[in-house]
């Protein structure tokens, strides 16, 4: 996998305007501020950073989305499992302590934010940047941080030692929940687009 | 977990460690095997974390599949770090069916289960304790000191091994 | 009361939609989850209109709406998706689409959208 400096710089913008954008549709959907408290965009070696992520025991209720179109990116959105408590309420607009255990609503309600940033992610890059990109239905998938995280990247990490990783952090308005995407561009195809819109390394 | 030792040394995807008691080594699985090498004379141990089960190029890193990663580990703990080749014996774990992002389920781990089997019995290398297989994640934890491995996987009591 | 089939694959969205619109004095004809249901229900339940997610499993939603159109040519089908491209605006306008909501929505919109859709009869 090589990537230049200019177009690590430029996916960052890319990626920075489309996480905004999410970021807003997942205040908006839930009524609530999500800040972007952390995101950076940057190549790192796979062994390094799966090493860091199984650190962590923290059990996780997660989503993944894949995209289909001229682009190639998976996302993750992960959070603590009570904080998918914490969401439910939110989505659903209720009082806060609803939510008590797992169940089909708060499946469904994860499913539908990955949607949710998964598809405005999408959006924000085909108006600024004239991809042809559109999210594919959401996989629901609760476990260990490290494992899911591995589940994302696999596809690259059996191609190459490294990857270009976007790693966001949100904080929830309101409540102590952080919440964490991933999004893993294939290179190949955003090199291609970036050199489209006209910028050349 | 309860009372996690602070030696714990983390090995990720595709990446191998040695080491010798008191230190534990700990890793996360999913469609990946862990295999666990133990040599209960020296008490030495090496945690080997592979995701594939050939190696399909040849600058492709060693460690990310089993007949590349398992020869190398075995030669790292005899020859650096002075294990006895003859009381190596291994514990294999994880190999999960995956979600992938078009709803499909990965299937790798089959695949990477099989050929870590065949290559530790080419090697002459008993598997004294596996747990493979499921959907959800392993978390392992190897002391070097007992041998033991802790098992977790997402959902379910720790069961040691 | 006007009937109205609610498609989407998630089922709190089935949930909110569907109280939304029965805050607002529309009966529930039925939900479905993708759609290849979606057609099944609407042969079945005979709905006045029907809310359509786009981003599906099995059978997404333009298809659906492609299906439904094809089966009753005066449906009245609301597409309400997260997506917010002219493209696919456009492909639901093509194939029939009455409205174009976009996740998340506000209440107010939802209504509107579905009140206008009876008030042009």
């Amino acid at each position: 996998m090589n990537i230049s400096a200019e177009h690590l710089k430029i996916l960052d913008v890319m990626s920075r305007l489309s996480i905004d954008r999410a970021s807003r549709a997942l205040s908006k959907t839930l009524k609530t501020g999500a800040k972007i408290s952390f995101s950076k965009c940057y190549v790192a070696e796979i062994g390094a950073v799966t090493e860091k992520m199984n650190e962590s025991t923290d059990e996780m209720a997660g989503v993944m989305v894949g995209f289909k179109g001229n682009v190639g990116c998976k996302l993750l959105f992960m959070i603590p499992m009570h904080g998918v408590f914490i969401l439910t309420d939110l989505y659903l607009r209720q009082p806060s302590g609803t939510t008590k255990t797992y169940d089909e609503c708060s499946e469904s309600v994860m499913q539908e934010l990955g949607n949710v940033l998964a598809a405005h992610i999408c959006n924000s890059l085909v108006s600024n940047f004239d991809a042809t990109l559109t999210p594919l239905p959401p996989v629901v998938h609760n476990d260990y941080a490290g494992v899911m995280f591995s589940n994302l990247i696999m596809e690259q990490a059996m191609m190459d030692d490294k990857l270009v990783l976007i790693d966001t952090k949100f904080e929830i308005c309101k409540t102590e929940l952080a919440c964490y995407l991933f999004l893993v561009p294939d290179v190949a195809s955003f090199d291609k687009l970036i050199d489209a819109i006209g910028v050349y390394s | 977990m309860a009372n996690l030792p602070q030696n714990i040394i983390t090995v990720g995807v595709g990446e191998l460690k040695i080491t010798r008691s008191p230190g534990v080594l700990k890793t996360l699985l999913g469609s990946c095997i862990g295999i666990v090498l133990h040599d209960p004379l020296n008490k030495i141990g090496g945690l080997l974390h592979i995701m594939l089960p050939k190696r399909n190029s040849e600058d492709a890193k060693i460690t990310k599949y089993a007949d590349t990663g398992l020869p190398y580990i075995v030669s790292q703990m005899v020859s650096n770090a002075g294990a006895s080749r003859s009381a190596l014996y291994a514990k294999i774990f994880g190999g999960a069916k995956m979600f992938e992002t078009n709803g499909k389920m990965m299937n790798i781990g089959e695949a990477n289960e099989f050929e870590v089997r065949r290559i530790l019995k080419e090697a002459g290398i008993r598997i004294t304790a596996s747990k493979t297989g499921g959907t959800k994640g392993y978390n392992i934890i190897f002391d070097t000191e007992t041998g033991k491995v802790t098992c977790r996987i997402f959902g379910e009591p720790e069961e040691v091994y | 009361m006007k009937k109205i089939l609610v498609v989407d694959d998630a089922k709190v969205v089935r949930m909110v939609i569907s109280k939304v619109l029965t805050k607002n004095g529309f009966a529930i004809a039925g939900e479905a989850e993708n759609g290849r249901e979606a057609l099944e229900k609407y042969k079945q339940l005979k709905p006045d209109a029907v809310t359509m997610d786009i981003t599906m499993p099995e059978v997404d939603g333009i298809q659906g709406l492609k299906d439904i159109i094809a089966y009753d040519k005066n449906a009245k089908v609301i597409m309400i998706s997260a997506i917010d491209q002219r493209d696919s605006l456009a492909e639901a306008i093509r194939n029939g689409a009455s409205g174009y909501i976009v996740k998340p929505f506000e209440d107010d919109s939802m209504t509107i959208a579905i009140n206008k859709l009876f008030n042009q009869e």
